[in-house]
């Protein structure tokens, strides 16, 4: 049997408003952003009006459509193993590769709807601390309701 | 491209039209500000698809509706935004250019008591640049300051 295939810009609901299909077919992310710290650009967004560059592997990414809350969203963060656009890794098996998280390690912001803080870090080793880092992607996306 | 009539029309949804239909616009302009003595200068980078939509006009709502939105978060009960709609419904602000479209940005996502006051103290603490005006390399990343020796007169930006 063939697939069915429905085809519709928008879905209606009775009293809830509409939706645009785009956004079904899109998985519903509300937000993204893809920062090169190392060229300091922005390289691919949605939902993102800046990026602040706040120190060495330390960045918060603010939305032109705000969430409508500080907490009801999830947020995820990583990053690209290199600072040279993967030509070379940054980190190896040693040290785990790198990692990125939500919130900032010493510069703390509180969690709010309008934007997101985020960090990369590269691993610890038995003779080295792991450190903050600047990687050529570091990514944050935001799933959630918007205001 | 003409922009669609967007008032009315969720805040969002405008922006997926941008990122289908418009091209990025990387600007050099970057604003540099310390909201902080103890901490480094911090680094607003303006992001290429809210830049289209500021040059385009007609999407992005007045900077107003921003500082609504950011006295109803700052009040001690806050669960929720109620007042969304303010995104949506107010009239979408016209194209501006790149220098306008700078000013509205930190006037949106700069900590007020910044901008508001950049000039008060022995130095100033806030400057926009050009990108090419930071240094080149991440080295010392953690120890870039606004310099001192900063003229800030209206000569400066002769």
């Amino acid at each position: 049997m063939a697939l069915g295939k429905i085809k519709a810009d928008t879905l209606e609901h009775s009293t809830a408003g509409a939706l645009d299909t785009q956004f079904v077919v899109s998985g519903g992310t509300l937000h993204y952003v893809n920062y090169d710290a190392i060229s300091q650009a922005t390289d691919d967004s949605l939902n993102q009006s800046s990026l602040t560059d706040v120190s060495t592997g330390e960045y918060y990414s603010t939305f032109t459509n705000a969430m409508d809350s500080a907490t009801n969203k999830a947020h995820w963060a990583s990053c690209l193993n290199s600072t040279d656009n993967g030509a070379n890794d940054r980190s190896g098996a040693i040290r785990a590769g790198v990692h990125a998280c939500i919130g900032m390690n010493d510069n703390h912001r509180a969690l709010s709807a309008s934007e997101v803080s985020f960090a990369s870090y590269f691993g610890s080793f038995g003779s080295g601390d792991g450190a903050l880092d600047d990687l050529s992607m570091v990514c944050c996306m935001t799933k959630g309701t918007l205001a | 491209m003409k922009t669609p009539e967007f008032q009315g029309t969720h805040l969002f949804d405008r922006l997926c039209w941008a990122k289908e239909n418009l091209d990025g616009v990387q600007s050099d302009y970057r604003v540099v500000y310390e909201d902080s003595v103890d901490e480094c200068a911090k680094i607003l980078v303006p992001d290429p698809n809210w830049m289209a939509c500021a040059l385009q006009g007609g999407i992005l709502p007045p900077v107003q509706v921003y500082w609504e939105l950011a006295k109803d978060e700052a009040q001690p009960d806050f669960k929720k935004h109620t007042r969304g709609y303010l995104l949506h419904n107010t009239k979408p602000v016209e194209a501006m250019t790149e220098e306008q479209a700078i000013e509205y940005l930190i006037m949106k996502d700069c900590p007020q008591h910044v901008w508001r006051d950049w000039d008060s103290g022995n130095k100033p603490k806030m400057v926009i640049c050009r990108k090419e005006q930071l240094p080149a390399t991440r080295e010392w990343r953690n120890a870039w300051k606004i310099s001192e020796e900063l003229a800030t007169d209206e000569t400066v930006a002769a």
